[in-house]
């Protein structure tokens, strides 16, 4: 029977029962009000299909499994019966359900149940949900509105024709499901504990907005966008679209650890971000993320083992989803102005000792390249005591390293300081301390590295384990800072006159692993306490606190959150209520609310995905900056910066961050060495053979790309096809100023000449004959006596060749003037000019075609019209009148020039082919001249040196830039070179095929050119000045555009 | 700006100047390099920490749990108001050679 047909049942009798009135119907069966004995009322559904079959053979199954279950929001059962072979099942009776309350509210304007009432309803839901998961393994896997029914205030949960032990798979779903509320697991039969929190994240959408997340209507529909689609959220709020859509998640392992953990989240949702989107969210993937180890609520225990299990979704698909998104505050731009110029001189400066205590291994590297920075400016000189380092790590072995000897800038083994982690169940004696702090989780989970792995709280818990010693070492690094001996030393050293009773104490840390991120904030409150313990009058710290991202996704996703938690923490100690609570175990009391442990913090990008390379690259600005701050007139400007905030009121200590671009000065050698290597080029490029640097190992890109070569192509095919209109060399222009000269040939024109002779045939008084006219007109084009007759090639027997001379002398030179003056367009020279001697000897080749056919024709008309005056060799002119005998006369005389004309076309066009033979000849010798130019300026060393000069550290990123900006500045300089040298002297041809003084002249011209475009170009790369628009920034700074080359800048400068 | 003592000519002072404006402070230095340095002062906190985190709200969620300590009331920084007025933000420039 199918399910669509309603069953007769008003006749059944349930025992005990009377069935009242209908209360609703569907596929499933039929559910009647019914009086029970006593007066009480039920509800009856009866479940069609006789008990056997398949569907009520399936709820019953499920029945057996629920009958059991007792629980405050689970519909009771009365009694599961088998009535006429029917299956009854007699429930408590509620008073509606939760689609009636929507379709109320709907009807009342409302969007749908108010949110407050709503999550109440929801909340016994998931309650009673959890339960059948946590006590009986059981998942309802048919929740939705109208199978929550409202009893008074509450839900419960009703219908359990699809539950399902989540341990039994041997059980089909298919048939039974509410397509519309379903899990996509559920569709593929493998529901999980988590597929009725998905069947509720649906519901809620509904039963608040009125909206679904998926739109489809049919089930193949739904059950396709259930499956592969991504949920459309946009009629939620956008605080709440985030939690919706990781219930929605299409992997159950990522939806919340249960029903009731999803309805404490859309509880938890800041009502403040409840304001309705009314703009649609686009469609997304909608992945939410891994939550694996973060559990959401504190019911699911924290699982931090390793930090690999903090992160291993790599797909980031998800966050197309703006509803996973926060909100990001806009800042406005600033009016602030920047600090007046200021005269950095060595005069008057006069440093303050200095402590610099690295934390972590990013930190490291600083110190290491800071170190490295000392010694290039002072030498060897030893340990300098006014300059102070100490170098804490919790990786003992990484520590040790860096003061093996022979390691480049080793530390003393009393410059650093590893706090290392113990075992767990080491801790346990100072247990209860630590657990004041700690949540007992981190120590359980401390890696068997020993090492943090990422984890700040593990950071934390080597500073505080092993606080005596690390006070004990930052105040001797102190005290040896300050002596009274060490000021005079240090300054003799250093040839700098440093200040006594004060000190700067500089704190650098990562904090984006554990150790930097975990411990420096405790140091910085620590540094102050002992500096005000010992009596300093004039101190300052400030922090420079250092992110960045690796490799490897999961650390690079913990990498972001420990920024963030610490730039939190920061935040809190910035806060009018926040302030450092102290530390028992350190003895450090607490801080007063408004001390601030850092006079300045500075945050500093350092770049994403980084190799180790490149972090090593980029912590080289930060130690460029400390050894700027620190012991250059520098100081005086980082100082007026930071005078300047505080001035305005800012608050203390609040973040900064600078941004350095180091790039090396070009030396003349270097300036030179580049200049020829640019010349060389150049010259090349006129061959239109520079499409690489000859010595194959420092490519360079072609001058003229394809694009640019087929538009220059083109640019030469239409000034060839202008000067070909403008020449009239066409076979048409060049027959008819060829005929011109033919008929010039007779000093009049054809009538008139041909009138006379026919004067003279006439005079004798006889009639002239058709033939004696043919024979007349003939002999106009006839050769001279002796010599071979060649029809066309003589005109009152002067050879054709002495006819067209002037013609072709004239068209010659302006064909050679163009070809040439290709050579003086720097975007064409030499290749330019061949193409076109190629282009027009191609023309002509046509040319000639064109007229050779043209001639055959004519030829063709001729012996046609010879051939009918020979047929009658006897008729006599008298038979034709006067008027007659000249109009034959004249069209014969014009079919003879004509076909001059032609031949004179002919000739004209293998003369052109031979002299544009004969420049291309020049053009090809020119062009070994040029490279024989070319070489001269590239001796053999020439590629070795620049080989060399490209990878060395000093200048190799100015050269490296430059060059590859070679194309450009080629392209710019050849056509300062056309202006200034090649017109003066009549044009590119003209000037190298002088004498050697004027090639010298040329070369040198050239060089110079080079130079000065390299110095320009050279100062603008080191010097990139931040854009007017870039001040002030309107955003904190973000990585450079191209984020991992962050040797020439740190943070991008808007514009 | 630092620029390398021997480079620094007036001429170049002056160059240096016309590009980057007149607010720029200039250092001559035993340098091999030319270092343009710019500082920015108050940068806004709470932006700086929701873009570290890509805005990526599930981070926050993270970061909550990775705090140091669980002794303080940490506040999550995207419901905090920000503790540093966004305009006022400064951005000096040195070029050093």
């Amino acid at each position: 029977m199918s399910p669509q047909v309603l069953e007769d049942t008003s006749n059944l009798q349930v025992p005990g029962y009377k069935l009242v009135r209908r209360l609703g119907a569907g596929g499933y069966g039929e559910v009647w009000l019914a009086e029970a004995p006593g007066g009480l009322t039920k509800a009856v559904k009866i479940v069609f299909g006789y008990h056997n079959e398949k569907r009520a053979e399936r709820e019953l199954h499920s029945l057996e499994k629920i009958k059991t279950v007792r629980h405050p929001f689970l519909l009771s059962l009365e009694r599961i019966e088998i009535v006429d072979n029917r299956l009854v099942i007699v429930t408590e009776l509620a008073d509606g359900s939760l689609k009636d309350r929507f379709v109320e509210c709907r009807h009342n304007g409302l969007p749908g149940i108010p949110r407050d009432q709503l999550l109440g309803f929801l909340s016994d839901t998931a309650d009673a949900l959890d339960f059948l998961t946590g006590r009986h393994g059981l998942q309802h896997l048919d929740i939705k509105p109208e199978n929550l029914l409202l009893v008074g205030n509450h839900v419960k949960v009703a219908d359990f024709g699809l539950v399902k032990e989540i341990a039994n798979r041997d059980l089909s779903l298919v048939g039974g499901l509410t397509p519309t509320y379903s899990a996509p697991e559920v569709f593929q039969g493998a529901p999980s504990v988590h597929s009725d929190q998905y069947s509720l994240a649906v519901l809620y959408q509904e039963m608040v907005s009125g909206g679904l997340p998926f739109p489809g209507i049919s089930a193949a529909e739904l059950t396709l966008q259930h499956v592969h689609d991504n949920p459309d959220l946009s009629s939620l709020p956008s605080g709440e679209r985030y939690v919706v859509a990781r219930a929605l998640a299409k992997d159950p392992e990522r939806r919340y650890a249960n029903c009731s953990a999803f309805l404490k989240a859309l509880l938890d949702v800041d009502t403040k971000c409840l304001t309705p989107i009314s703009s649609p969210v686009a469609q997304t993937k909608n992945t939410p993320p891994d939550e694996r180890s973060f559990g959401a609520t504190e019911a699911a225990p924290l699982r931090p083992v390793s930090p690999t299990l903090f992160f291993d979704n790599d797909d980031d698909s998800a966050l197309e989803n703006s509803s996973l998104l926060l909100e990001v505050p806009v800042c406005q731009p600033s009016q602030a102005p920047a600090i007046p110029p200021l005269d950095l001189t060595e005069e008057g400066f006069r440093p303050a000792p200095v402590l610099v205590i690295g934390v972590g291994g990013t930190a490291g590297v600083v110190l290491q390249q800071f170190r490295s920075r000392l010694e290039k400016r002072l030498g060897n000189t030893g340990r300098i005591p006014g300059i102070q380092f100490l170098l804490i790590d919790t990786d003992k072995r990484a520590l040790s390293k860096l003061t093996q000897e022979g390691e480049i800038q080793s530390f003393n083994p009393e410059e650093t300081l590893a706090l290392t982690l113990r075992k767990p169940q080491e801790y346990r004696d100072n247990s209860a301390h630590l657990f004041r702090w700690l949540s007992r989780r981190w120590l359980y989970n401390i890696p068997k590295s020993l090492l943090t792995e990422g984890l700040r709280p593990l950071g934390r818990l080597a500073l505080i384990d092993n606080s005596r010693r690390t006070l004990q070492r930052i105040r001797l690094a102190l005290s040896s800072a300050i002596d009274s001996e060490s000021i005079p030393r240090t300054s003799e050293i250093t040839g700098i006159p440093f200040r006594s009773n004060a000190v700067r104490v500089y704190l650098v840390a990562s904090v984006s692993g554990g150790t930097g991120s975990g411990m420096s904030l405790d140091l910085g409150y620590w540094v102050r306490a002992l500096l005000a313990r010992m009596g300093v009058s004039e101190t300052c710290i400030s922090g420079l606190f250092l992110h960045s991202t690796g490799r490897e996704q999961r650390y690079r996703d913990l990498a972001k959150v420990n920024a963030h938690a610490w730039l939190a923490e920061y935040n809190h100690f910035l806060r009018p209520d926040g302030f450092y609570p102290g530390d028992e175990s350190s003895g450090l009391p607490p801080f007063e609310p408004g001390q601030m442990a850092f006079d300045h913090a500075y945050f500093v990008e350092l770049g994403n995905a980084l190799e180790e390379s490149e972090l090593t690259e980029a912590a080289e600005s930060v130690a460029e900056m400390l050894y700027l701050e620190t012991l250059t007139p520098a100081q005086q400007f980082f100082d007026q910066c930071r005078e300047t905030t505080r001035a305005a009121n800012s608050p203390a200590a609040s973040l900064r961050t600078f941004g350095l671009h180091r790039s090396s000065t070009l030396s003349k050698q270097h300036l030179n060495l580049l200049a020829d290597e640019l010349s060389y080029r150049i010259i090349l490029s006129w061959t239109g053979k520079a499409n690489h640097v000859a010595d194959g190992k420092h490519s360079v890109p072609a001058s003229s790309p394809s694009s640019a070569a087929n538009s220059d192509t083109n640019h030469l095919i239409c000034g060839t096809m202008q000067l070909i209109s403008q020449l009239q060399i066409s076979v048409e222009g060049l027959a008819a100023s060829t005929r011109n000269l033919v008929e010039s040939q007779f000093g009049k024109q054809a009538e008139g000449v041909l009138r006379n002779l026919l004067q003279d045939l006439t005079s004798t008084g006889r009639g002239a004959s058709l033939r004696e006219v043919v024979e007349l007109v003939n002999r106009m084009f006839e050769a001279p006596e002796g010599t071979p007759n060649q029809p066309g090639e003589f005109v009152l027997q002067r050879p054709l060749n002495s006819v067209i001379r002037p013609l072709v002398m004239k068209l010659s030179t302006a064909i050679e003037k163009w070809v040439l003056g290709r050579l003086n367009q720097p975007d064409e020279r030499l290749e330019g000019a061949v193409r076109s001697v190629d282009w027009f000897a191609k023309h002509f080749e046509r040319v000639i075609l064109e007229s050779r056919n043209l001639q055959q024709c004519l030829q063709q008309q001729l012996s046609q019209v010879v051939a009918e005056i020979l047929s009658n060799p006897e008729a006599p002119t008298t038979e034709l009148s006067p008027k007659e005998l000249f109009a034959r006369a004249v069209s014969y005389y014009r079919l003879k020039l004509d076909f001059s004309a032609l031949r004179a076309t002919q000739l004209l066009s293998d003369k052109f082919q031979s002299e544009l033979k004969g420049t291309r000849e020049s053009l090809v010798e020119f062009g070994r001249h040029l490279r024989n130019l070319a070489a001269r300026n590239a001796d053999e060393n020439f590629s070795n040196s620049l080989g060399e000069f490209a990878t060395s550290h000093e200048s190799g990123g100015v050269a490296r830039m430059l060059r590859e900006q070679f194309a450009e500045l080629a392209r710019d300089v050849d056509e300062r070179f056309q202006a200034e040298f090649v017109n003066s002297r009549g044009g590119l041809f003209e000037a190298m095929m002088g004498n050697n003084r004027a090639i010298n002249e040329l070369l040198a011209t050239l060089k110079r050119l080079c130079v000065g475009s390299l110095e320009t170009q050279g100062s603008r790369l080191t010097i990139r000045a931040p854009t007017r628009q870039a001040q002030p920034l309107s955003l904190p700074p973000r990585v450079a555009a191209s984020p991992r080359r962050h040797n020439r800048i740190c943070w991008r400068w808007e514009g | 700006m630092v620029l390398p003592a021997e480079a620094l000519s007036s001429d170049e002072v002056v160059r240096h100047r016309g590009r980057l404006g007149s607010e720029v402070s200039l250092l001559s230095w035993e340098s091999s390099e030319t270092i343009a340095c710019c500082e920015v002062g108050d940068l806004p906190l709470v932006n700086v920490a929701l873009q570290v985190i890509d805005a990526r709200r599930d981070f926050q969620e993270y970061a909550e749990r990775v705090h140091t300590r669980n002794d303080i009331p940490w506040q999550a920084l995207a419901c905090a108001p920000p503790t540093v007025e966004h305009s006022d933000t400064f951005t000096s420039t040195m070029v050093m050679e």
